[in-house]
């Protein structure tokens, strides 16, 4: 009879296997998803946990403010027993200088070459060797296998002190290493190098040298392992726990383990305070015997000097007679030369006075003469004259009678004529021949007037003519006489001057003479002065050749003197050269001894100083593993995925829970004749109730057991996989985990086999002939809507025909609305998280950061920087710079602390065209000017990751920092997507931290200039420690992004495929359960088309109901999972575009398309005729 | 030329190695108008035949000739059309949707139908003026049934198949079933096929086809029919 059963049920299960399967792919991918995500992280944890073990990754690097010696790490070891491994090690952060020119920050660890071979409990934190050889040499390394191309085995490569103040040589036996080999390290698990305080604070990379090639006396470093921890699991709470403990015991411990060698150098320091002091008592002594030798030798000086002093006056008092006598000999003498030049000046002046008198005697005498001589021609020539003129008047006289003879003869011929031939006639006439001019000849006309006849008239006209010469001649004749009378008056006034001058020559003559007599007594007396002169003048000379021979003996005697006293200074002056020369030599040994003490003081307080601060900051720094970064980011990342794993996967079960009730439910009604039949036939409930448990149970554990080991294995595999882009570790390690794998069984079983028992529980509550009969279809109702004549009037016959079917199934579009909506959730939050990280790459070096390239330099003095500064604004194809400072600060606020970077432009005014700093609204919104925030002195301006990280600051609160007491105002939180950013004002920063350096400078190029060019040019500047272009400076994100995207893939895949697996399960169901209205349908002559769209309706109506649920839902699971998957560092876009809707809804309606395509051939293929008279 | 006519058609079923004969060349004609009722016991093939006939089921072989056209060589879509215009079921469980009102279950086929008459009107035709709004659940079996025939007449079909139409109805209800199917037959011209086992309705059809180990085993033509008030069972 079981038999017989069994076969019925494995019937059923060949019959049904499309709902057999569908229960068992929606357990399967419910599973494993659930419990594939759900064991990434414990996988991922265990992966790095074996990693570690096999690496012997330290539990405790110890750091001391004093260093460690060998016998402090032995007391360390032996103050434990729980210690498993302990070494020392050397570690430095060093420029490297790369191949370009660039440096970059480099960390420098030692390794014991000794132990590199073995698998000594001493190698602490052990290599893994990718490539070449382990180092034999001190001058050898290994170099990190990610360090880009630059380095290669076989290379060298160079290292240089970080700092000015040390030398390479202080830290490092050799500055050249040849690289033998690639590595990678337990140490680094993730590519974050860690950040210095040299340079600009980001360390590069790492490399390996051997211990013997450090310079330091003592080591940096003590690495331990515990034997306890083999056994512990280093992300559990327990590990935690043990390592806190130790941590506590190692800071106990410090000051016990320093304290031999802190004693030493104590006693030291006491023993030099001692000998300083007997120093200085030997010191004051001689400063005492020094100061009173000097004191007596300057005595003795000053006497010596004094009688010098009287020497000298005497010497000054002589010579000052002399020259008094000097000066009156010379006076005397001057007076009587002058004397003498004035009687020779006189007797000079009369010579010449008497040599002018002579001349000028001479000259009146010659004067005399001539003007005799004159007088004497002057009275010839006016006796001539006067005799000239009584020529003259006598002439005038004649000229006159005859005038008047012709006009006596005028008047008398007129009454009478002449006969021309009378003698008379011709006399007279020939007399007046002396009037004819040649104009007219008056003889002529007086011939003429005397031949006419009185009675001619020509006679009256002749008349006339003769009349009028007459008359002319008349005034000429009166005009000549008055010219005689006026020159006969002269005569006689010249007759007059001649006789004055005559007696004036004769007065002077007499002068003349008595002047003669005159000079002769002159000269006389001028003779006589002479001789007296010169007999003065011999006696002058005589006096005065006396008078010089005897200034002459008293010069001598004078001079005398004066050498030797001369002699004397000399003396004097070499005797106090000595002694200056021996009280400086005293005084300089003096000096040096003083400086040797004082230098002695100073080094010893110094070192009592430096002792004191040892010991009064004496302390160790105990790190755990979780001080390292990526063993803590790797840890909060497998937590992330873990709190992803939390809500995601329970939403599939849930789904998957719900599908698998509504199918067993409705395969239990559909059974429930044959429930009846068998209950009729006697079968008791539990038997009845079995079949479908088997049936259920089944379908539950293959599906389960399938998911389960693909789950296992895909999802740790994928996310591990996306995870190892940013971290180091080894292929994941995918177990079978038999808690999930239970725990997901059972799960599955309980819920279909839940729902099967309920089901059959309800149907078996009934009496076998009532199971027997068909169950009735459910009832149709009235909706709501129906109530609203209208609307519903309005509605077309199929719409509501759709919205009746639809109120009819409810539990079924719940179903259908769940399952779609959380598919659309679950995708609409992948998309959203695949936006959400791949805007920011071009937000963020599109938008945020407008600059090209990143300079670092260390300054090392004004001059240079401004140097480079010059050089920088003159190289090619650069056309902005501004310089600025860019620091690791921790910013504290709201109890929590984060790390962070400080960026101080010199010009904070420039900074707009190097970052932007404005708010952040939606993408491509326009940002008005109240959106763009400028920095000022009144705050900082902080990013907004950084503001949430710290318990979501706002404008207006304070921010702290480390290391400084200043607080902070936040006025502006900014857009910024990579990186934590304080930003400051040069004068804001030095306010808060005190100093305040430039070390980088931003640049803007050039489109399409050459960065290599730019690059070379700018590192011929020594100063530039790197350039970075930024061109290059997304590359980590979008790896970042790769890891990421490879999880929205897993996301999406999965719920596109539970999605389509409820979907088609629900519709599915759907149909079988409406079988017979379809076939009614289709007999009723409805289209193949027809009669899907009619089911399509139903359908597509509640995927779109579940569509907008899920959208709307989405939202909220998106920022769920975006604020969980966040690191520290990196900020992710936090809205959702519109396009990831799009999509979603579209993936959605895809599947759902799909689905329906599927359900068309189903639809086609109903056998109207089976189906109607299938109740028999 | 007779309406229907069904020349020689095999129906056949494969069950496994074995092969059913459900019609094994069948042979009848129908005149246009008649009443016919056609006759057999259970599994005797007569659901295939009407299933055949009302274009629900595919022949294997021979001629179904309805109204001057051999349906049995129409392709799906053909006689889905065939199905939609020409033809009108009454079932014996009625197979109205339980989610649809009297009146809409009408208009479900009414609606695809050229020239469907009005539901109202065709369900106060068949007595239910007064029901139209009333879902299935809230209708007895013999109102139900007459919804169903209310439904099948609004396409107004040139043939009407009813599958033992009173199968599920008690006495007087299956009475009036079968009149209201007489009185449609006579006063809309509709050629009327039903199916019974029950041999006792015989006497009120124009023609009585027998059928019998799915072969047509008698066709008789009743020239006086009487009136389904007069026969008694």
């Amino acid at each position: 009879m079981k038999n017989a059963l069994f076969t019925d049920t494995l019937r059923r299960i060949k019959k049904t296997k499309g709902r057999f399967f569908s229960i068992m792919a929606i357990i399967a991918i419910g599973c494993g998803f659930f419990a594939g995500v759900k064991v990434t992280s414990p996988d991922m944890k265990n992966t790095a946990d074996l990693y570690y073990k096999d690496k012997n990754l330290m539990d405790i690097r110890l750091v001391s403010t004093f260093g460690f010696d060998d016998d402090e790490i032995s007391q360390i070891k032996n103050s434990d027993n729980e210690i498993n491994g302990i070494s020392g090690g050397y570690s430095a952060d060093m420029f490297l200088l790369m191949k370009d020119g660039t440096s970059e920050i480099t960390r420098v660890y030692s390794a014991d070459l000794s132990l590199l071979n073995e698998k000594s409990s001493e190698y602490i934190s052990r290599f893994t060797l990718l490539e070449g050889r382990l180092p034999e040499k001190p001058n050898e390394c290994l170099i990190e296998a990610n360090t880009p191309d630059e380095y290669d085995i076989g290379d060298t490569l160079t290292l240089s002190s970080g700092d000015s103040e040390t030398d390479t040589s202080d830290i490092l036996d050799y500055d050249t290493f040849t690289v033998t080999g690639k590595i990678s390290w337990v140490k680094y698990v993730d590519f974050e190098r860690g950040t210095t305080t040299i340079g600009n604070g980001s360390i590069g990379s790492y490399l390996v040298i051997p211990d013997e090639a450090f310079a330091y006396e003592y080591y940096t470093d003590v690495y331990i392992t515990y034997l306890n921890t083999a056994g512990m699991d280093s992300f559990d709470e327990e590990y935690k726990a043990f390592i806190e403990h130790k941590t506590d015991e190692l800071e106990k411990l410090c000051n016990r383990i320093h304290s031999s060698r802190l004693g030493e150098i104590s006693d030291e320091i006491t023993d030099a305070e001692k000998e300083l002091a007997d120093g200085k008592a030997e010191y004051n002594d001689g400063v005492e015997e020094y100061e009173s030798s000097i004191s007596e030798a300057e005595d003795e000086i000053a006497k010596a000097d004094e009688e010098i002093a009287d020497a000298e006056q005497k010497l000054v008092d002589g010579e000052k007679e002399y020259n008094d006598a000097v000066n009156t000999f010379n006076a005397e003498i001057s007076k009587a030369q002058k004397d003498l030049d004035i009687a020779q000046w006189k007797i000079t002046q009369s010579e010449k006075e008497l040599a002018d008198g002579r001349q000028k005697y001479e000259e009146g005498m010659s004067a005399y003469n001539s003007g005799a001589e004159e007088l004497k021609r002057g009275k010839e020539e006016l006796s001539a004259k006067e005799a000239m003129l009584e020529n003259e008047a006598a002439q005038l006289e004649a000229a006159k009678a005859g005038l008047d003879s012709l006009a006596g003869f005028t008047e008398q011929m007129y009454t009478a004529s002449l006969p021309e031939d009378s003698e008379q006639l011709t006399a007279l006439v020939n007399g007046f021949s002396a009037f004819d001019t040649p104009e007219l000849s008056v003889s002529e006309t007086a011939f003429a007037y005397a031949v006419l006849s009185p009675d001619d008239p020509q006679k009256t006209v002749l008349k006339g003519v003769l009349e009028s010469v007459c008359e002319s001649m008349r005034v000429k004749l009166t005009e000549a006489q008055n010219t005689i009378s006026s020159a006969r008056t002269e005569i006689s006034a010249a007759w007059e001057t001649i006789k004055a001058n005559e007696e004036l020559l004769n007065a002077s003559h007499a002068e003349l003479v008595s002047a003669e007599a005159r000079l002769n007594e002159g000269a006389r007396q001028l003779e006589s002065g002479k001789a007296e002169l010169e007999k003065g003048r011999r006696e002058f000379y005589d006096k005065k050749a006396q008078g010089e021979k005897e200034l002459l003996n008293a010069r001598q005697e004078i001079d005398d003197g004066k050498a030797e006293l001369e002699k004397a200074r000399t003396e004097l002056l070499d005797a106090k050269e000595e002694f200056e020369e021996k009280r400086l030599e005293g005084k300089e040994e003096l000096e040096k001894a003083k400086t040797e003490l004082d230098d002695g003081q100073e080094e010893l307080l110094e070192a009592r100083e430096d002792f004191d601060e040892l010991t009064d900051n004496l302390k160790w720094y105990v790190f755990d593993r979780d001080s390292n970064t990526g063993y803590a980011s790797f840890g909060e990342d497998a937590d992330r995925v873990d709190s992803i794993a939390r809500i995601f996967p329970i939403f599939f079960i849930l789904v998957a829970a719900l599908v698998c009730l509504n199918t067993m439910t409705r395969m239990v009604e559909e059974q429930r004749t044959e429930i009846g039949t068998l209950k009729a036939l006697g079968y008791n409930n539990f038997t009845i109730i079995a079949q479908f448990l088997f049936y259920s149970a089944v379908a539950s554990i293959i599906g389960s057991v399938a998911g389960l080991l693909i789950g296992f294995n895909l999802f740790p595999r994928v996310i591990f996989e996306a995870y190892r882009l940013m971290y180091d570790y080894p292929d994941v390690i995918c177990t079978f985990r038999m808690d999930y794998a239970a725990g997901c069984i059972l799960v599955s079983l309980l819920c279909t086999c839940a729902s099967s028992v309920w089901a059959c529980i309800k149907e078996l509550n009934g009496q076998p002939a009532q199971l027997m009969r068909p169950k009735p279809p459910k009832n149709g109702k009235r909706v709501l809507l129906e109530r609203i004549p209208l609307i519903w009037k309005k509605l077309s016959f199929n719409a509501a025909v759709t919205i009746r079917n639809i109120s009819r199934y409810k539990s079924r579009v719940l179903m259908t609305v769940i399952g779609i909506g959380g598919c659309t959730a679950l995708m609409l939050t992948g998309f959203g998280l695949r936006n959400a990280i791949s805007v920011i790459v071009d937000l963020q070096f599109g938008e945020i950061i407008k600059y090209d390239t990143l300079c670092t330099f260390s300054e090392e003095d004004n001059e240079k920087y401004e140097l480079l500064k010059k050089n920088i604004s003159e190289t090619d194809s650069v056309t902005e710079y501004m310089f600025g400072m860019q620091k690791s600060v921790t910013v504290k606020c709201n109890g929590k602390q984060k790390e962070a970077y400080a960026i101080v432009p010199e010009n904070p005014s420039e900074i707009s065209s190097f970052i932007t700093l404005r708010r952040r609204l939606g993408r491509n919104a326009e940002h008005k000017k109240s959106d763009i925030f400028s920095i000022n002195d009144e705050g900082v301006i902080i990013n907004e990751k950084l503001a949430k990280l710290l318990g979501g600051i706002k404008a207006g609160d304070e921010i702290a920092f480390e290391d400084t007491d200043v607080k902070a105002v936040v006025t502006a939180v900014t857009e910024n997507y990579s990186q934590n950013y304080v930003y400051f004002t040069p004068e804001l920063y030095r306010s808060v931290f005190g100093e305040y350096d430039n070390n980088i400078f931003y640049l803007n190029i050039e489109d399409n200039a050459d960065t290599d060019a730019i690059s070379k040019e700018i590192l011929e500047n020594t100063q530039v420690t790197s350039v970075n272009f930024m061109e290059h400076a997304g590359d980590t994100f979008r790896q970042l992004i790769k890891s990421l995207n490879a999880i929205v893939y897993v996301i999406i895949g999965s719920s596109g495929a539970l999605a389509f697996v409820v979907l088609y399960n629900l519709s599915n169901i759907n149909i079988s359960e409406r079988i017979r209205e379809l076939a009614t349908i289709k007999v009723l002559g409805f289209y193949d088309v027809e009669v899907a769209s009619y089911v399509y309706r139903e359908n597509t109506v509640s995927a779109l109901l579940g569509m907008g649920a899920g959208l709307f839902g989405g939202i909220f699971l998106n920022r769920f999972v975006v604020n969980t998957a966040e690191v520290d560092v990196v900020m992710f876009y936090p809205d959702i575009p519109l396009s990831c809707f799009v999509f979603a809804a579209l993936l959605t309606l895809v599947f759902t398309l799909s689905v329906n395509a599927m359900l068309y051939i189903k639809l086609k293929d109903i056998d109207m005729a089976g189906s109607l008279k299938a109740i028999e | 030329m007779a309406f229907v006519e069904m020349k020689n058609v095999y129906k056949r079923y494969r069950m496994g190695e074995v092969t059913i004969n459900a019609s094994d060349g069948i042979d009848f004609t129908i005149e246009k108008g008649e009443f016919a009722v056609i006759v057999g016991a259970s599994g005797a093939g007569k659901t295939t035949v009407l299933n055949m006939l009302g274009g629900m089921d595919l022949c294997d072989e021979g001629n179904i000739i309805v109204d001057g056209n051999d349906i049995a060589g129409y392709s799906k879509k053909e006689i889905t059309s065939y199905r939609r215009y020409d033809i009108g079921f009454v079932f014996q469980f009625y197979n109205l949707v339980q989610n649809l009102t009297a009146k809409e279950n009408v208009e479900l086929a009414a609606q695809i139908c050229k020239n469907a008459m009005d539901s109202t009107e065709v369900l106060e035709l068949v007595g239910l003026g007064d029901r139209i709004n009333n879902f299935p659940a809230q209708l007895s079996g013999g109102e139900q049934q007459r919804v169903s025939i209310a439904r099948a007449l609004a396409k107004r079909p040139k043939l009407l198949l009813c599958d033992e139409p009173t199968g599920a109805l008690d006495y007087n209800t299956g009475k009036n079933i079968l009149k209201l199917l007489q009185d449609t037959c006579k006063n809309t011209g509709t050629t009327v096929i039903v199916i019974t086992h029950n041999l006792a309705i015989t006497p009120m059809a124009d023609r009585v086809i027998t059928i019998k180990n799915s072969k047509v085993d008698k066709i008789s033509v009743n020239k006086n029919p009487v009136p389904v008030e007069t026969i008694e069972w």
